[in-house]
């Protein structure tokens, strides 16, 4: 899970979910799917091409810190974990370097049967030990990795994780021989496995080292789709370059080759869009300013990706700071606000306004209209509900967002429209984005803009975070006993349907009837990419290009 | 001469000394959380990651002996690890310096080609056509920002004409570096052209280009061997102090280009809080500064015989 701020724009980023390909413009002839065992269209697509990314310098490639897009995006051609997604709507996890997996009754402990005559492409095989050792590595203290908590459900974690560590071994993992992974976790889990495509949770071979060894970051070896060009490293700050690697277990990817080309931080987005048009690049995300104009210019040629993704957008609101511990006043918030015409008149058209809280992508879980009227702008009914909770004209409310994001014309879209619509007196408060978590943190703030997302393919991934009474993340300190009861339920449930039926109680009393928090809108992304060259691009559930099913056109 | 350059070599140290104070104390008096800034986004680090990273980058001392260890490894010359990055910064700078010097280079060469020669051909044609299209430019050049040049010559070649690539380098250095080269220079180029005009035509006026004339010697001599000779030393101080800042880094013409260098390094290391970099960039830069400014003090005794270092 993850907190989408700083440098995750609003709009500047597309998906493509295989499901959702069909609806993807102009590229509705692709697969679209991250699986990396299928082809394309399933049919024969044509070998070879050398793919060429824009990305910024990651802070690492190897798995045990790949913690943003930049890095994740390189390392997960590099390494398969135990499990895959493919984007499908039941969101069902598809065999890695696993073949087969279940967990006990409790969901307490996890049992992997890995595929034999897998191999890192230095010869190694891949077997338990290689993921002991990844998953060690990257928990331990001393790594100070800041993606470890993907694997902080597992036994013997905190243990591990402190600083310093009181321990050098991961106590919850064990092998009982060499192709069976036994993980037992602190509280039941059944969806224990989606956590498990993060790239953290990747095996590494014996090279590896401890997570300080820098040689490792420089030329990771690994046992996924593509593999570092031999002879070749990271080279800093200019390119990264990938060949297919062809003892890979799974499908071999179409193309030969991937790109990476290393774009400076600064001013990077409209640089690479700029890269694009000159065909410096075969793929691009577009700058918020020029989405109109990419759209028109890039739709008719079929280059034009737009997808939806998990994440959401919402107004944040502190229950604990009096009138908002009132639902009344809480639904005058939501209700004063004009979601489609801020879409419109702040980001072109380009976002999707929210009637739920569990977004699209995941397909089943989705129920649309969850949110009811308290989604819908409706002034009268906001005055109505602002009068009924105590939200007095006049009243003076903080609203906080981080102003390193590009949010300021959605800040103050709703600042104008609460303060005309419900007389309210709203002072913004912006600061950098991790001043701004620490503010929300404390509970310094009336409302604020927040956005969330998922690293891994469950619903769960929403409902417990942002909604469940004791998480460090519901900043709103919404509480409700009855809600952290089903919270806890879901997570015991084995079966998908029972579960689904759960989740979408938990969404209903949390959103529909309690309103915890405003969603506003969903995240939907757009990138551009060569359609002359290419063809069977995507974006996948975690918001990257499916350079595995690609190929030249 | 040998004192003199070791008298300013232990200056350049107490220079170094004294900004590394400044600087120091300025990252800590600046707002925000550099830990947790530099790791980027996503959600807040848990305590114990904050913990592993504060001992691990020393943080987790009072700030005078934070202070004084990085004073320690400064003197053996290592810059530290970055937050971001967590690579040595020494490598970080090695890696983006032979962009910034590549930049510095051509844009000084840039500045002393065509400022020298508009300013002289201002300064013998005094009042002439050329002289006030000179003089005009040059108003012109100082008053535009570096990043409007830099803005509208990627307009018009880049993007219009399409002679050259937009930004970055991934089409070859040579053909990437015109023109970050020319908006670099355009500021500096109209300001060295005026020194010279103003100079060299203050030295045509002298006794000494009389006699030059009066000896016989023909306009291109005069010119050339006695008022550009004189003239340049002012333009190749300014020049050598110019070349000294490029070193450190251009920032807003590195920043508009996506020129890899360290000014780059520098503005996303500021956004990021990455300390380690923005003090090895910074204390570099003034390093370099210092050193290009002692090396022009000594050109001046091989240029002018009459000054002596003491």
């Amino acid at each position: 899970m993850r907190v989408i701020g700083a440098r995750a724009r609003f709009g500047a980023a597309a998906i493509c979910l295989a499901l959702l390909a069909a609806a993807c413009g102009g590229s509705d002839d692709d697969g679209g799917s991250a699986q990396p065992g299928q082809t394309s269209g399933g049919g024969t697509a044509k070998q070879g091409g050398t793919f060429r990314i824009p990305i910024g310098e990651p802070a690492a490639i190897d798995p045990y810190q790949a913690r943003e897009s930049e890095g994740s995006n390189v390392t997960v051609r590099l390494f398969v974990g135990l499990v895959t997604y493919d984007g499908n709507p039941e969101l069902k996890m598809r065999p890695g370097v696993a073949e087969r997996w279940s967990s006990n009754n409790e969901c307490t402990e996890w049992t992997f049967n890995l595929r034999r005559g897998v191999k890192f492409t230095n010869g190694e095989d891949v077997d338990a030990s290689s993921f002991i050792r990844g998953w060690t590595r990257a928990a331990i203290g001393t790594a100070a990795s800041q993606v470890a908590y993907h694997l902080q459900q597992i036994r013997g974690y905190k243990e591990l994780h402190a600083t310093p560590p009181q321990t050098q071994t991961f106590s919850g993992v064990s092998a009982p021989d060499p192709y069976t992974l036994r993980v037992q976790l602190d509280e039941a889990d059944c969806e224990f496995d989606k956590q498990l495509v993060h790239p953290v949770a990747s095996p590494v071979p014996s090279v590896a080292g401890a997570a300080n060894n820098t040689t490792f970051n420089e030329a990771p070896i690994g046992n996924g789709p593509f593999m570092l060009k031999p002879g070749t490293k990271w080279e800093h700050n200019q390119r990264i370059s990938l060949v297919r690697n062809d003892g890979y277990f799974g499908t071999k990817p179409n193309i030969d080759a991937i790109e990476f080309v290393i774009f400076p931080a600064q001013g990077r987005l409209e640089a690479e869009y700029r890269a694009f048009t000159a065909g410096e690049v075969d793929f691009a995300r577009i700058p918020p300013t020029l989405f109109k104009q990419a759209e028109s210019t890039y739709q008719p040629q079929g280059s034009f990706i737009k997808s939806e993704q998990p994440g959401i957008n919402y107004l944040l609101i502190n229950h604990a700071k009096p009138p908002f511990n009132n639902v009344d006043a809480r639904k005058a918030m939501s209700m004063a606000i004009d979601r489609e015409a801020i879409n419109q008149g702040v980001y072109q058209g380009s976002l999707t306004s929210a009637t739920a809280f569990i977004t699209p992508p995941f397909g089943q879980f989705h129920t649309p209209g969850i949110c009811g009227d308290w989604c819908k702008y409706d002034v009268n009914k906001a005055k109505e509900h602002a009068q009924r909770g105590g939200l007095t004209p006049g009243t003076r409310i903080k609203l906080a967002y981080n102003n390193d994001g590009g949010h300021e014309p959605l800040v103050q879209a709703w600042k104008d429209q609460l303060e005309r619509n419900l007389g309210l007196v709203v002072e913004l408060d912006g600061v950098p984005f991790s001043e701004h978590l620490q503010k929300r943190d404390r509970g310094d703030f009336d409302i604020a803009r927040a956005a969330w997302s998922t690293d891994y393919p469950s619903p769960d991934g929403f409902t417990t975070p942002l909604l469940g009474s004791s998480s460090e993340d519901n900043d709103g300190k919404y509480a409700n006993p009855e809600v952290d009861t089903l919270l806890k339920r879901s997570k015991t449930l084995k079966s998908d349907s029972e579960r689904e039926r759960v989740i979408e109680e938990i969404e209903r009393i949390a959103i529909g009837r309690d309103l915890a928090l405003a969603p506003t809108y969903y995240r939907t992304a757009y990138r551009v990419f060569a359609s002359d060259k290419w063809t069977g691009l995507g974006l996948d559930f975690f918001e990257r290009p499916t350079l595995e099913t690609v190929s030249q056109k | 001469m040998g004192k003199f350059v070791v008298r300013r070599l232990l200056q350049m140290g107490l220079v170094l000394f004294g900004a590394s104070v400044i600087l120091f104390v300025c990252l800590f008096v600046v707002p925000g959380d550099p830990i947790a800034t530099s790791q980027g986004e996503g959600r807040q680090l848990d305590p114990s990651t904050r913990a592993a990273l504060e001992h691990r980058y020393g943080l987790d001392k009072p700030l005078p002996q934070q202070y004084l260890s990085y004073l320690g490894r400064l003197s053996k010359g290592d810059l530290g690890e970055s937050y971001v990055y967590r690579r040595s910064v020494n490598t970080i700078i090695m890696e983006k310096l032979p962009n910034t010097v590549r930049l510095a280079v051509a844009a000084v060469v840039i500045q002393m080609i065509l400022g020298v020669l508009a300013g002289v051909i201002a300064a013998v044609f005094r009042y002439s056509f050329l002289d006030v299209l000179v003089t005009l430019s040059t108003t012109v050049a100082i008053g535009i920002p570096t990043f409007v040049i830099g803005l509208a010559l990627q307009n018009v070649f880049a993007i219009n004409l399409g002679w050259l690539p937009l930004q970055g380098q991934a089409q070859g250095i040579t053909k990437s570096i015109i023109l970050p080269a020319f908006t670099l220079a355009a500021v500096e180029t109209a300001v060295v052209s005026r020194l010279m005009r103003g100079t060299m035509s203050e030295i045509m006026r002298a006794d000494f280009i009389r006699t030059a004339y009066a000896k016989g010697l023909s306009k291109r001599v005069v010119i050339l061997k006695h008022a550009l000779r004189n003239s340049i030393i002012p333009v190749l101080t300014y020049l050598g102090i110019a070349f000294g800042g490029l070193l450190g880094g251009a920032l807003i013409t590195e920043t508009v280009f996506n020129w890899n260098g360290i000014g780059l390094a520098l503005v996303g290391a500021i956004q990021s809080q990455d300390n380690p970099i923005v003090l090895g960039v910074v204390t570099y830069g003034v390093a370099v500064f210092v050193l290009v400014n002692l090396v022009v003090d000594i050109c001046y005794a091989f240029l002018d015989p009459r000054i002596r270092l003491e």
